[in-house]
Protein backbone atom coordinates (compact mmCIF):
# COMPACT_ATOMS: atom_id res chain seq x y z
CA UNK A 1 0.00 0.00 0.00
CA UNK A 2 2.86 2.39 0.56
CA UNK A 3 4.23 1.24 -2.32
CA UNK A 4 1.18 2.36 -3.93
CA UNK A 5 1.23 5.52 -2.52
CA UNK A 6 4.84 6.57 -3.08
CA UNK A 7 4.34 5.84 -6.54
CA UNK A 8 1.30 7.61 -7.16
CA UNK A 9 2.87 10.70 -6.01
CA UNK A 10 6.44 9.88 -7.78
CA UNK A 11 3.40 9.51 -10.82
CA UNK A 12 2.01 12.72 -9.93
CA UNK A 13 5.16 14.77 -9.19
CA UNK A 14 6.36 13.64 -12.82
CA UNK A 15 3.23 14.41 -14.52
CA UNK A 16 3.15 18.14 -12.62
CA UNK A 17 6.26 18.86 -13.53
CA UNK A 18 5.56 18.02 -17.19
CA UNK A 19 2.78 19.99 -16.80
CA UNK A 20 4.65 23.17 -15.54
CA UNK A 21 7.61 22.81 -17.67
CA UNK A 22 6.02 21.93 -21.48
CA UNK A 23 2.66 21.66 -21.00
CA UNK A 24 2.27 17.72 -21.65
CA UNK A 25 0.52 15.70 -19.98
CA UNK A 26 0.58 12.29 -18.94
CA UNK A 27 -1.59 9.34 -18.05
CA UNK A 28 1.24 6.56 -17.14
CA UNK A 29 3.04 6.34 -14.04
CA UNK A 30 6.86 7.02 -14.17
CA UNK A 31 8.73 6.58 -11.10
CA UNK A 32 11.76 5.04 -9.91
CA UNK A 33 12.45 2.35 -7.26
CA UNK A 34 15.47 1.82 -5.31
CA UNK A 35 16.61 -1.70 -4.13
CA UNK A 36 19.02 -1.99 -1.53
CA UNK A 37 21.36 -5.16 -1.52
CA UNK A 38 23.24 -4.44 1.94
CA UNK A 39 25.19 -7.71 1.50
CA UNK A 40 27.83 -7.99 -1.04
CA UNK A 41 27.01 -11.73 -2.92
CA UNK A 42 24.38 -12.94 -4.66
CA UNK A 43 20.46 -11.48 -4.52
CA UNK A 44 17.05 -12.62 -6.11
CA UNK A 45 15.85 -9.34 -8.24
CA UNK A 46 13.19 -8.90 -10.81
CA UNK A 47 12.09 -5.25 -12.75
CA UNK A 48 9.18 -3.69 -11.23
CA UNK A 49 9.11 -1.10 -14.07
CA UNK A 50 8.91 -0.65 -17.64
CA UNK A 51 11.97 0.86 -19.02
CA UNK A 52 12.45 1.81 -22.41
CA UNK A 53 13.73 -1.47 -23.37
CA UNK A 54 14.24 -4.71 -21.49
CA UNK A 55 17.72 -4.24 -21.85
CA UNK A 56 19.86 -4.93 -18.62
CA UNK A 57 21.60 -1.26 -19.45
CA UNK A 58 18.08 0.09 -19.71
CA UNK A 59 16.59 -1.61 -16.51
CA UNK A 60 19.70 -1.29 -14.10
CA UNK A 61 22.27 1.23 -15.45
CA UNK A 62 23.88 1.47 -12.81
CA UNK A 63 26.17 -1.42 -10.70
CA UNK A 64 29.23 -1.35 -8.99
CA UNK A 65 32.17 -2.97 -11.42
CA UNK A 66 32.11 -7.02 -11.47
CA UNK A 67 28.80 -7.49 -10.73
CA UNK A 68 26.70 -10.12 -12.80
CA UNK A 69 23.10 -11.39 -13.99
CA UNK A 70 22.66 -15.29 -13.36
CA UNK A 71 19.49 -16.07 -15.83
CA UNK A 72 17.51 -19.21 -15.27
CA UNK A 73 15.90 -20.94 -18.44
CA UNK A 74 14.93 -24.27 -19.39
CA UNK A 75 15.58 -25.92 -16.03
CA UNK A 76 19.11 -24.49 -15.61
CA UNK A 77 21.38 -21.50 -15.10
CA UNK A 78 22.67 -19.74 -18.93
CA UNK A 79 25.86 -20.21 -19.59
CA UNK A 80 26.00 -16.83 -20.46
CA UNK A 81 26.56 -14.48 -17.42
CA UNK A 82 26.23 -10.22 -18.41
CA UNK A 83 28.99 -8.61 -16.53
CA UNK A 84 28.72 -4.90 -15.58
CA UNK A 85 32.06 -3.08 -16.47
CA UNK A 86 32.00 0.90 -15.54
CA UNK A 87 32.01 3.01 -18.31
CA UNK A 88 30.95 0.13 -20.84
CA UNK A 89 27.91 -1.22 -18.65
CA UNK A 90 26.65 -4.80 -19.59
CA UNK A 91 28.42 -7.56 -21.69
CA UNK A 92 26.39 -8.47 -23.06
CA UNK A 93 23.39 -6.21 -22.69
CA UNK A 94 20.97 -9.19 -22.58
CA UNK A 95 17.22 -8.61 -22.11
CA UNK A 96 15.17 -9.76 -19.04
CA UNK A 97 11.93 -9.88 -19.46
CA UNK A 98 8.89 -8.46 -17.78
CA UNK A 99 8.14 -10.76 -14.73
CA UNK A 100 11.35 -12.78 -15.54
CA UNK A 101 13.70 -13.05 -11.77
CA UNK A 102 17.53 -13.55 -12.39
CA UNK A 103 20.17 -13.59 -9.45
CA UNK A 104 22.36 -10.70 -9.34
CA UNK A 105 25.67 -11.05 -7.63
CA UNK A 106 27.07 -7.59 -6.48
CA UNK A 107 31.04 -7.71 -5.26
CA UNK A 108 30.22 -4.52 -2.94
CA UNK A 109 26.79 -3.31 -0.65
CA UNK A 110 24.78 -1.36 -3.55
CA UNK A 111 21.21 0.20 -4.43
CA UNK A 112 20.23 -0.63 -7.52
CA UNK A 113 17.65 2.15 -8.86
CA UNK A 114 14.71 1.18 -11.55
CA UNK A 115 13.32 3.81 -13.26
CA UNK A 116 10.63 3.13 -15.49
CA UNK A 117 7.09 3.41 -15.67
CA UNK A 118 4.26 1.14 -13.68
CA UNK A 119 3.01 -1.71 -15.89
CA UNK A 120 -0.76 -1.34 -15.79
CA UNK A 121 -3.84 -3.15 -17.25
CA UNK A 122 -5.20 -6.56 -17.39
CA UNK A 123 -2.62 -8.11 -20.02
CA UNK A 124 -0.05 -8.74 -17.41
CA UNK A 125 0.67 -12.22 -18.00
CA UNK A 126 3.84 -14.30 -16.73
CA UNK A 127 4.06 -17.87 -17.98
CA UNK A 128 5.46 -19.93 -14.93
CA UNK A 129 6.98 -23.42 -16.75
CA UNK A 130 7.16 -26.73 -15.01
CA UNK A 131 9.80 -27.22 -13.18
CA UNK A 132 12.13 -24.09 -11.96
CA UNK A 133 12.41 -20.98 -12.81
CA UNK A 134 12.93 -17.42 -11.45
CA UNK A 135 10.11 -15.06 -11.34
CA UNK A 136 9.01 -11.49 -9.83
CA UNK A 137 6.13 -9.52 -9.92
CA UNK A 138 5.63 -7.33 -13.40
CA UNK A 139 4.30 -4.22 -10.55
CA UNK A 140 6.29 -2.21 -7.67
CA UNK A 141 4.62 -4.03 -4.94
CA UNK A 142 5.30 -5.34 -1.56
CA UNK A 143 2.87 -8.16 -0.91
CA UNK A 144 1.87 -11.79 -0.41
CA UNK A 145 2.04 -14.29 -2.75
CA UNK A 146 -1.64 -14.49 -3.10
CA UNK A 147 -2.01 -10.89 -2.89
CA UNK A 148 0.29 -11.03 -5.85
CA UNK A 149 -1.79 -13.59 -8.02
CA UNK A 150 0.89 -16.11 -7.59
CA UNK A 151 -0.96 -19.04 -9.34
CA UNK A 152 -0.46 -22.58 -7.76
CA UNK A 153 -1.17 -25.54 -8.11
CA UNK A 154 -1.05 -28.52 -5.02
CA UNK A 155 2.40 -29.07 -4.67
CA UNK A 156 4.37 -25.82 -6.46
CA UNK A 157 6.95 -24.36 -3.88
CA UNK A 158 8.51 -20.84 -3.89
CA UNK A 159 11.72 -20.18 -2.77
CA UNK A 160 13.05 -16.82 -1.46
CA UNK A 161 16.51 -15.82 -0.76
CA UNK A 162 18.06 -14.30 2.62
CA UNK A 163 19.81 -11.96 0.81
CA UNK A 164 21.55 -10.88 4.16
CA UNK A 165 22.05 -14.81 5.15
CA UNK A 166 22.94 -15.48 1.86
CA UNK A 167 21.16 -18.70 0.82
CA UNK A 168 17.71 -19.57 0.33
CA UNK A 169 15.04 -18.67 3.32
CA UNK A 170 14.21 -21.81 5.36
CA UNK A 171 10.41 -21.24 4.95
CA UNK A 172 9.31 -22.93 1.49
CA UNK A 173 5.88 -22.38 0.54
CA UNK A 174 3.98 -24.54 -0.60
CA UNK A 175 0.12 -24.95 -2.74
CA UNK A 176 -2.22 -26.88 -1.06
CA UNK A 177 -5.43 -26.83 -2.83
CA UNK A 178 -8.39 -25.11 -1.39
CA UNK A 179 -6.17 -23.75 1.09
CA UNK A 180 -3.35 -21.76 -1.50
CA UNK A 181 -0.21 -20.80 -0.51
CA UNK A 182 1.47 -21.89 2.91
CA UNK A 183 2.65 -19.88 4.62
CA UNK A 184 1.23 -16.88 2.67
CA UNK A 185 5.15 -15.46 2.46
CA UNK A 186 5.72 -11.97 1.83
CA UNK A 187 7.82 -10.70 -1.12
CA UNK A 188 9.44 -7.56 -1.38
CA UNK A 189 9.44 -4.98 -4.34
CA UNK A 190 11.70 -5.54 -7.59
CA UNK A 191 12.49 -9.07 -5.21
CA UNK A 192 12.60 -12.46 -7.03
CA UNK A 193 12.14 -15.82 -6.15
CA UNK A 194 12.10 -19.00 -7.46
CA UNK A 195 9.06 -21.17 -8.52
CA UNK A 196 8.63 -25.02 -8.59
CA UNK A 197 5.47 -25.80 -10.86
CA UNK A 198 4.22 -29.21 -11.04
CA UNK A 199 2.46 -27.93 -14.06
CA UNK A 200 2.54 -24.90 -16.17
CA UNK A 201 1.07 -21.64 -14.89
CA UNK A 202 0.13 -18.31 -16.04
CA UNK A 203 0.16 -15.59 -13.59
CA UNK A 204 -1.85 -13.09 -14.37
CA UNK A 205 -2.55 -9.30 -12.96
CA UNK A 206 -4.68 -7.02 -13.78
CA UNK A 207 -3.49 -3.88 -11.57
CA UNK A 208 -3.95 -0.36 -11.84
CA UNK A 209 -2.15 2.66 -9.88
CA UNK A 210 -5.92 4.08 -9.09
CA UNK A 211 -7.10 1.27 -7.62
CA UNK B 1 26.82 -64.05 -13.72
CA UNK B 2 30.09 -62.52 -14.41
CA UNK B 3 28.58 -60.72 -17.56
CA UNK B 4 25.80 -59.52 -14.86
CA UNK B 5 28.04 -58.74 -11.78
CA UNK B 6 29.99 -56.19 -14.66
CA UNK B 7 26.82 -54.70 -16.47
CA UNK B 8 25.10 -53.88 -13.03
CA UNK B 9 28.45 -52.33 -11.51
CA UNK B 10 28.45 -50.27 -14.81
CA UNK B 11 25.03 -48.94 -14.37
CA UNK B 12 26.28 -48.64 -10.61
CA UNK B 13 28.40 -45.82 -11.75
CA UNK B 14 26.77 -44.25 -14.06
CA UNK B 15 23.46 -43.61 -11.73
CA UNK B 16 26.37 -42.50 -9.32
CA UNK B 17 27.96 -40.15 -11.76
CA UNK B 18 24.27 -38.49 -12.44
CA UNK B 19 23.36 -38.07 -8.72
CA UNK B 20 26.93 -36.34 -8.00
CA UNK B 21 26.80 -32.66 -9.58
CA UNK B 22 29.69 -31.03 -9.92
CA UNK B 23 30.43 -27.30 -9.21
CA UNK B 24 29.96 -24.29 -11.10
CA UNK B 25 31.98 -21.02 -11.26
CA UNK B 26 31.75 -17.86 -13.35
CA UNK B 27 35.12 -17.49 -15.96
CA UNK B 28 35.79 -13.99 -14.76
CA UNK B 29 38.75 -11.54 -13.44
CA UNK B 30 38.62 -8.00 -11.88
CA UNK B 31 40.82 -5.26 -12.55
CA UNK B 32 42.55 -6.65 -9.27
CA UNK B 33 43.69 -9.83 -11.37
CA UNK B 34 44.65 -8.44 -14.90
CA UNK B 35 45.98 -10.12 -17.63
CA UNK B 36 48.77 -7.89 -18.87
CA UNK B 37 52.18 -8.23 -21.14
CA UNK B 38 55.38 -9.69 -19.71
CA UNK B 39 57.73 -6.78 -19.38
CA UNK B 40 59.82 -6.11 -22.72
CA UNK B 41 56.86 -7.23 -25.35
CA UNK B 42 55.83 -5.84 -27.89
CA UNK B 43 53.14 -4.34 -26.33
CA UNK B 44 52.53 -2.84 -23.02
CA UNK B 45 50.32 -2.03 -20.06
CA UNK B 46 46.90 -4.87 -19.85
CA UNK B 47 46.17 -7.51 -22.74
CA UNK B 48 43.44 -5.15 -25.57
CA UNK B 49 40.52 -5.98 -26.39
CA UNK B 50 39.54 -8.64 -29.27
CA UNK B 51 40.22 -12.18 -30.48
CA UNK B 52 43.62 -12.21 -30.80
CA UNK B 53 44.58 -14.01 -27.61
CA UNK B 54 42.16 -16.75 -25.89
CA UNK B 55 41.96 -17.86 -22.32
CA UNK B 56 41.15 -20.96 -20.82
CA UNK B 57 40.21 -22.07 -17.94
CA UNK B 58 42.06 -25.19 -16.04
CA UNK B 59 40.39 -26.87 -13.17
CA UNK B 60 41.78 -30.09 -10.32
CA UNK B 61 39.99 -31.37 -7.53
CA UNK B 62 41.39 -29.45 -4.32
CA UNK B 63 45.02 -29.98 -3.33
CA UNK B 64 45.83 -30.77 -7.24
CA UNK B 65 49.54 -29.73 -8.90
CA UNK B 66 49.80 -28.07 -11.84
CA UNK B 67 50.50 -30.35 -13.91
CA UNK B 68 46.91 -32.25 -13.15
CA UNK B 69 45.06 -29.70 -14.16
CA UNK B 70 42.72 -30.01 -17.20
CA UNK B 71 40.52 -27.53 -19.46
CA UNK B 72 37.41 -27.12 -18.71
CA UNK B 73 34.79 -25.46 -21.22
CA UNK B 74 35.51 -23.22 -24.35
CA UNK B 75 37.99 -20.78 -24.97
CA UNK B 76 37.03 -17.06 -24.19
CA UNK B 77 38.45 -13.41 -25.29
CA UNK B 78 39.84 -10.67 -23.89
CA UNK B 79 36.55 -7.58 -23.37
CA UNK B 80 34.95 -5.25 -22.82
CA UNK B 81 37.92 -3.85 -21.17
CA UNK B 82 41.32 -3.82 -21.65
CA UNK B 83 42.92 -6.70 -18.95
CA UNK B 84 39.28 -8.70 -18.49
CA UNK B 85 37.63 -11.37 -19.67
CA UNK B 86 34.05 -12.38 -18.48
CA UNK B 87 33.30 -15.94 -20.28
CA UNK B 88 30.43 -17.37 -18.74
CA UNK B 89 29.85 -20.26 -16.42
CA UNK B 90 32.27 -23.42 -16.46
CA UNK B 91 31.07 -26.96 -14.90
CA UNK B 92 34.20 -28.34 -12.80
CA UNK B 93 34.81 -32.26 -13.72
CA UNK B 94 33.67 -34.79 -11.10
CA UNK B 95 36.45 -34.62 -9.35
CA UNK B 96 34.86 -31.10 -7.05
CA UNK B 97 31.33 -31.66 -5.91
CA UNK B 98 28.82 -28.64 -6.31
CA UNK B 99 29.96 -26.44 -3.62
CA UNK B 100 33.11 -27.91 -2.83
CA UNK B 101 36.58 -25.96 -3.21
CA UNK B 102 39.03 -26.82 -5.85
CA UNK B 103 42.09 -25.50 -7.74
CA UNK B 104 41.66 -23.38 -10.95
CA UNK B 105 44.46 -21.86 -13.47
CA UNK B 106 43.86 -19.38 -16.32
CA UNK B 107 45.91 -19.80 -19.39
CA UNK B 108 46.75 -17.53 -22.19
CA UNK B 109 47.84 -17.90 -25.81
CA UNK B 110 48.05 -16.03 -28.91
CA UNK B 111 44.92 -17.47 -31.06
CA UNK B 112 47.41 -17.44 -34.73
CA UNK B 113 49.50 -20.09 -32.23
CA UNK B 114 46.52 -22.55 -32.11
CA UNK B 115 43.28 -23.32 -30.69
CA UNK B 116 44.42 -24.75 -27.63
CA UNK B 117 47.33 -24.13 -24.73
CA UNK B 118 49.33 -27.25 -25.79
CA UNK B 119 49.51 -26.67 -29.01
CA UNK B 120 50.36 -22.91 -28.73
CA UNK B 121 53.40 -23.91 -26.34
CA UNK B 122 55.16 -25.86 -29.18
CA UNK B 123 54.39 -22.74 -31.87
CA UNK B 124 56.63 -19.30 -31.81
CA UNK B 125 55.48 -16.31 -32.63
CA UNK B 126 52.86 -14.55 -30.29
CA UNK B 127 52.08 -14.25 -26.92
CA UNK B 128 51.69 -17.13 -23.64
CA UNK B 129 51.35 -17.49 -20.39
CA UNK B 130 49.86 -18.87 -17.37
CA UNK B 131 48.10 -17.58 -14.27
CA UNK B 132 49.61 -19.04 -10.51
CA UNK B 133 47.08 -21.45 -9.37
CA UNK B 134 44.10 -20.53 -6.29
CA UNK B 135 41.24 -22.22 -5.24
CA UNK B 136 37.91 -20.87 -4.93
CA UNK B 137 34.67 -22.48 -3.94
CA UNK B 138 31.52 -23.67 -6.24
CA UNK B 139 28.22 -23.18 -6.33
CA UNK B 140 25.73 -25.62 -8.10
CA UNK B 141 24.68 -26.86 -4.80
CA UNK B 142 21.22 -27.95 -3.89
CA UNK B 143 18.12 -27.95 -5.61
CA UNK B 144 17.18 -25.28 -6.69
CA UNK B 145 20.93 -24.92 -7.34
CA UNK B 146 22.93 -22.16 -5.90
CA UNK B 147 24.35 -19.54 -8.75
CA UNK B 148 27.86 -20.25 -9.92
CA UNK B 149 30.73 -18.77 -7.98
CA UNK B 150 32.25 -15.41 -9.68
CA UNK B 151 36.20 -16.12 -9.63
CA UNK B 152 36.83 -12.86 -9.89
CA UNK B 153 37.17 -12.53 -6.56
CA UNK B 154 40.01 -15.10 -5.97
CA UNK B 155 41.38 -15.07 -9.44
CA UNK B 156 45.32 -14.05 -9.76
CA UNK B 157 46.47 -11.82 -12.34
CA UNK B 158 49.48 -12.49 -14.90
CA UNK B 159 51.82 -11.45 -17.20
CA UNK B 160 51.76 -12.65 -20.83
CA UNK B 161 55.33 -13.34 -22.71
CA UNK B 162 56.04 -12.93 -26.32
CA UNK B 163 57.79 -15.71 -27.64
CA UNK B 164 59.63 -14.80 -31.17
CA UNK B 165 59.56 -16.54 -34.00
CA UNK B 166 63.58 -17.26 -34.64
CA UNK B 167 65.24 -15.14 -37.57
CA UNK B 168 66.34 -17.12 -40.75
CA UNK B 169 69.85 -16.01 -39.66
CA UNK B 170 69.40 -17.80 -35.91
CA UNK B 171 68.47 -20.86 -38.00
CA UNK B 172 71.01 -20.86 -40.30
CA UNK B 173 73.80 -20.28 -37.17
CA UNK B 174 72.05 -23.17 -35.18
CA UNK B 175 71.93 -25.22 -38.71
CA UNK B 176 75.89 -24.41 -38.68
CA UNK B 177 76.34 -24.95 -35.36
CA UNK B 178 75.01 -28.39 -35.46
CA UNK B 179 76.68 -29.14 -38.60
CA UNK B 180 79.88 -28.63 -37.21
CA UNK B 181 78.98 -30.94 -33.95
CA UNK B 182 78.37 -33.62 -36.14
CA UNK B 183 81.74 -32.90 -38.28
CA UNK B 184 83.87 -32.97 -34.77
CA UNK B 185 81.97 -35.95 -33.67
CA UNK B 186 82.25 -37.72 -36.67
CA UNK B 187 86.14 -36.89 -36.70
CA UNK B 188 86.37 -38.40 -33.09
Amino acid sequence: MRTKTLLLSAAVGAVGLLAADAQVYSVNSVGYVNKALATPGFHMISNPLKAATDNLNDIIPNAPEGSLIYTFTGGAFSPTVPEYFTGVGWSPNSAIAPGEGVFIYVPSPATLTFVGEVRQGAALTTAIPSGFSIRGSQVPQQATLSALGVPGGDGDLVYTWDGAGQGYSATVPEFFTGVGWSPDATVGVADGFFVFAQAPRTWTRNFSVNN
Amino acid sequence: MKKFSIVAAALLAIAGQKAFAQGTVVFNNSNASLVTYAPGSPDSGSLAVGNTVLLALYWGPAGSAAGALTQIGGTTTIGPVVGRYSGGTRTTGAGTAAGATAVFQVKAWSASMGATYEEALTRNGGYIGASPLFTSSTGGVGQPASAAVPLSATAVGFAVTFVPVPEPGTIALGLLGATALLLRRKKA
